[in-house]
C-alpha cells in the first residue's frame, strides 16, 4: 500500500524532488513496480496530452453573457432607484380646506343681505356678418404653381429609385427573417444563440417572428438561449404570442436567473396578468429568499 | 489578483472582473466536461451555464472560501442537471458518439474509457488534473480522506488502463 501511495503520487507530481529521486532509485531496483508505474504513466500522459482549446465561439458567448448581466446589472440599480425615490403617501388634512370654504360661505351671505339689488338695463345689437369674396391669386403666380415637365420627370425617376430601395429593404427583411428562424431550429445551443443575436439587431421584429420567439421561450432546453430570448423579447411583452409565453415561463421557470429575468421583463411590461403567480411566489415560504423579495418588488412595481 | 479576490469584487458587483476568472477556468472546465461526455456542444454549453451561474449567484460565494472547489460545486450541479434533463427526455443515458476522423481514434477512445469509469474514480482523477486541485481540497470536495483520496486516484488509474485495454479488443 505504501508503494501505491507513493506511486500515484509520483504520477500525479505531488512528491517533492527529493522524494522523487528516492522513488526512482526504488524504480530502479524494482522490476514489477516500474512496469506498473510505466504502463500507468503512459495512459495518464495521454489523457493529459488530449486536452481541447476552447474555441472563438465560447468566448463571444461569455462576453455576450457578461455584456447582459452587467445591463441587468444596472436596470437592477434603476428598479432599486425608482423604488426608493417613490414617496410614500401623506395622511391628507382636510379641516383648513373646510374652514376657508366655510368662511367664504359666510362673507358672500353676509354681502348679499347688506346691499341693496340694483337691476341695469342694456341694449345689445348684433350685427350682420359682411362676406367677402377671395381674393384671386396674381397672374405670375398662378403661373409659377403649375409644374415643368422637366420636373415631372424628375419626379418619376426619384419614386423608382424609392420604389426599388424599398422592395430591396423588404427584400433584406425577409431574408433576416429566414436566417434566423433557419438558426432557432439549429440543434446546436450556440447557433440558436447567434439566430437570437441577430433578432436583436433588428429595428422590429414581425409577428411571425415573436411568434417564433415566444415558443423558443416556452420550449428551449437550454437556459442560455431562454435567458437570451427573454431579453430581446423584452420590448415586445403587449404582443399575445409573447405575453403568454412570459406568463407560462412565470409558472414553469425553476431556475432562479431565469425567474428573475421574467418577473423583471412582466414589470417594463407592466402585465398585471402575472400579479396572482407573483403573490404566489412572494407567499412560498419554501421558496428561495431573492424570488420571494424579487416577487415582492415587482408586485409593487405593477400595483403602483 | 487571486481568484478568490476577483470573486470577492464580483459578488460586490464588479462584474468584469469575471473575465479574469473566465480566462483562468474556462479551459479546465471545457475539458472537465468533455471528459465526461463526448460531445464538445454540451461541453460548451455546461462551461457556459458555469460562468451563468458564477455571475447569478455571485452573492453565495462567502468570504474565506477556495473559489476552485466552489466553482467545482457549480460544475458538478450543473452535470447532474444536465443528466437528470437526459433521463427526464430520453429515459436512458446516450450513446458515446464517436466523431469520423480517424487520426483522432485513439484519443476517442481513450475518451471512451474515461467515460466508463465509475464516477468515483473520475471525479477524483479529473478534479486532480483539471482543477489542479490538492488531495485535501479534493476530499473536502468529495467529503473523503486524504488517504481515501489517493487510494481512489490510484484504482481509477488501473480501470482506467483497464478499460482502455478493453476497447481497443
Amino acid at each position: 500500500m505504501e508503494k501505491d501511495t507513493l506511486l500515484i503520487d509520483y504520477l500525479l507530481g505531488r512528491l517533492s524532488e527529493p522524494e522523487r529521486l528516492a522513488f526512482e532509485e526504488m524504480l530502479a531496483s524494482d522490476l514489477p513496480l516500474r512496469q506498473e508505474a510505466e504502463s500507468l504513466e503512459k495512459i495518464w500522459r495521454d489523457v493529459q496530452r488530449y486536452e481541447v482549446e476552447p474555441d472563438a465561439g465560447l468566448d463571444t458567448a461569455f462576453y455576450a453573457l457578461l455584456d447582459r448581466e452587467k445591463e441587468n446589472q444596472t436596470l437592477e440599480s434603476q428598479h432599486q432607484q425608482e423604488a426608493n425615490v417613490i414617496p410614500l403617501p401623506k395622511k391628507r388634512v382636510y379641516w383648513p380646506y373646510a374652514a376657508v370654504l366655510a368662511a367664504f360661505g359666510i362673507m358672500f351671505w353676509l354681502g348679499r343681505m347688506t346691499v341693496a339689488p340694483e337691476i341695469k338695463t342694456q341694449t345689445v345689437t348684433i350685427e350682420k356678418p359682411s362676406y367677402r369674396p377671395l381674393e384671386t391669386p396674381p397672374a405670375e403666380e398662378v403661373a409659377q404653381l403649375e409644374p415643368s415637365t422637366k420636373e415631372e420627370t424628375k419626379d418619376v425617376s426619384i419614386k423608382k429609385v424609392q420604389q426599388e430601395v424599398a422592395t430591396l429593404r423588404k427584400e433584406l427583411k425577409v431574408t433576416q427573417e429566414l436566417v434566423v428562424l433557419g438558426l432557432l431550429r439549429k440543434e446546436s445551443a450556440a447557433e440558436r444563440l447567434k439566430g437570437l443575436q441577430y433578432a436583436s439587431n433588428m429595428p422590429s421584429l414581425p409577428p411571425d417572428l415573436l411568434q417564433a420567439l415566444a415558443q423558443t421561450l416556452r420550449k428551449d432546453e437550454n437556459i442560455n438561449v431562454r435567458l437570451a430570448t427573454l431579453e430581446t423579447l423584452k420590448s415586445y411583452g403587449k404582443n399575445p404570442s409573447v405575453r403568454k409565453a412570459l406568463l407560462a415561463r412565470l409558472n414553469a421557470a425553476s431556475e432562479l436567473p431565469e425567474q428573475i429575468s421574467v418577473m423583471e421583463t412582466l414589470v417594463i411590461n407592466k402585465e398585471t396578468a402575472a400579479l396572482p403567480r407573483l403573490k404566489q411566489l412572494a407567499e412560498d415560504e419554501a421558496a428561495d429568499p431573492i424570488i420571494r423579495k424579487q416577487a415582492q418588488q415587482s408586485i409593487q412595481l405593477l400595483t403602483i | 489578483m487571486t481568484d478568490e479576490q476577483a470573486m470577492q469584487a464580483v459578488s460586490e458587483g464588479d462584474l468584469d472582473k469575471a473575465a479574469i476568472l473566465y480566462e483562468r477556468y474556462k479551459k479546465s472546465l471545457l475539458n472537465f466536461f468533455l471528459y465526461r461526455q463526448s460531445s464538445r456542444d454540451i461541453a460548451r454549453d455546461l462551461t457556459q451555464q458555469v460562468f451563468l451561474r458564477l455571475l447569478r449567484y455571485r452573492h453565495t460565494f462567502r468570504e474565506g472560501a477556495v473559489f476552485r472547489t466552489w466553482i467545482y460545486e457549480l460544475a458538478r450541479n450543473i452535470y447532474n442537471d444536465h443528466l437528470k434533463t437526459l433521463r427526464h427526455h430520453t429515459n436512458e443515458f446516450p450513446d458515446i458518439l464517436l466523431e469520423e476522423d480517424e487520426s483522432e481514434a485513439y484519443h476517442q477512445r481513450l475518451h471512451q474509457a474515461l467515460e466508463l469509469l465509475p464516477d468515483s474514480y473520475r471525479e477524483v482523477l479529473l478534479l486532480s488534473r483539471f482543477q489542479n486541485m490538492s488531495y485535501e481540497e479534493i476530499g473536502q470536495v468529495l467529503g473523503l480522506s486524504v488517504a481515501n483520496v489517493k487510494v481512489r486516484a490510484f484504482r481509477g488509474l488501473q480501470k482506467l488502463r483497464e478499460l482502455y485495454f478493453q476497447i481497443n479488443d
